[in-house]
């Protein structure tokens, strides 16, 4: 059975975590904000968005510069194609990996899982999480991951995004997805 | 003709979302943006051909060239990226240096067009067809489709926020 590694994120304990020092009022109206199903959406694209921003920078998910690529990986073909003569490592090679990750989500729970929408996309990134990769051969470049604390920081910044602004984000995202080739 | 279509007009989620957010008809179906998408798909399809694969749902390595053929090649003038023994639809480069981005209509279309070949009676178009038939390239793999999509809503963001600011 293939393996498609999984970060479940908590809304509620990230949300404990961002607005607990604000008064019970304020927590109330926005956590009814917050459990909305645009609004979850959202957090997880914004979420996804993170995760790509860091590792496109070089960091894996401690903050940690990723080990570099091997001499014979750089010589190849393949990389001389997408990289050229760029040194800097963040996985991006197709870009294939990063863009198949995806958030689910349910209308009324808490829970946001990412994950990857592609099986093979899924079996590269088990490879650069466990280091279990073919190509590279037991070098470890765990990118898959966000703290509490980070989603807080994600989670205190889009509250103050408008409704409409969130609509129209998730709206402009169904409508291409629905799109077919 | 072979190639990639990707028109977008037909929708009825994409039609919703062009009569409720301002601006984004006018982005989506501008000249600029379908070229923009469509060089950004081109650019797929070329680099992944050239590093050896070919796509129908999924990349696969392009079949290996017979050694007959190799010694061929050996003596031929070759194109850029083209080696005698490396299987990537590359002899002289032409077919697929001819890849073209056409935004007629709505969307965009990444096609072969029916150009002459130096010494040839084949066009790049009709040799594309050939090739199709035991090596499917000019496709894009679900992985890359959603490479393609997630460029789209990058884009329109980056444009709606601009044009409402």
């Amino acid at each position: 059975m293939a393996y498609n590694p999984k970060i479940k994120i908590d809304l509620l304990e990230v949300f404990n975590e961002a607005f607990s020092s604000k008064p019970y009022e304020v927590r109330r109206a926005l956590r009814s904000r917050v459990m909305q199903e645009s609004f979850k959406s959202e957090f997880g694209a914004r979420m996804i968005e993170f995760i790509i921003d860091r590792t496109l920078s070089g960091k894996d998910k401690d903050g940690e510069t990723f080990t570099k690529y091997s001499k014979a990986y750089k010589k190849s073909l393949v990389f001389q194609l997408y990289k050229g003569s760029q040194s800097r490592v963040d996985l991006k090679l197709t870009g294939g990996m990063l863009a198949s990750m995806k958030a689910e989500y349910t209308r009324t729970g808490q829970l946001i899982t990412i994950l990857f929408d592609d099986e093979n996309e899924a079996t590269k990134a088990y490879g650069h999480i466990t280091g279990m990769s073919g190509r590279e051969g037991g070098v470890v470049r765990d990118f898959f991951g966000i703290t509490n604390t980070e989603a807080a920081k994600i989670l205190k910044t889009l509250v103050k995004v408008s409704d409409e602004e969130i609509a129209q984000s998730a709206q402009i995202d169904e409508a291409v997805d629905s799109l077919e080739f | 003709m072979d190639g990639i279509r990707f028109l977008y007009d037909r929708s009825k989620a994409f039609k919703k979302t062009e009569q409720s957010i301002r601006g984004f008809k006018e982005i989506v179906n501008s000249v600029s943006f379908r070229r923009e998408l469509g060089t950004f798909t081109k650019d797929i399809v070329y680099k992944r051909v050239k590093a050896g694969f070919g796509a129908l749902t999924s990349p696969y390595r392009l079949p290996p060239l017979s050694a007959a053929y190799i010694k061929r090649r050996r003596v031929m003038l070759l194109g850029e990226g083209a080696t005698p023994g490396k299987s990537n639809l590359t002899a002289t480069n032409q077919m697929l240096g001819s890849m073209t981005v056409s935004t007629k209509g709505h969307g965009f279309y990444v096609y072969i067009p029916a150009t002459k070949r130096r010494g040839s009676r084949l066009t790049n178009a009709r040799l594309a067809g050939y090739i199709q038939e035991t090596r499917p390239f000019l496709y894009l793999t679900d992985s890359e489709k959603k490479i393609v999509k997630s460029q789209m809503k990058k884009l329109i963001k980056e444009e709606l926020k601009k044009l409402l600011k």
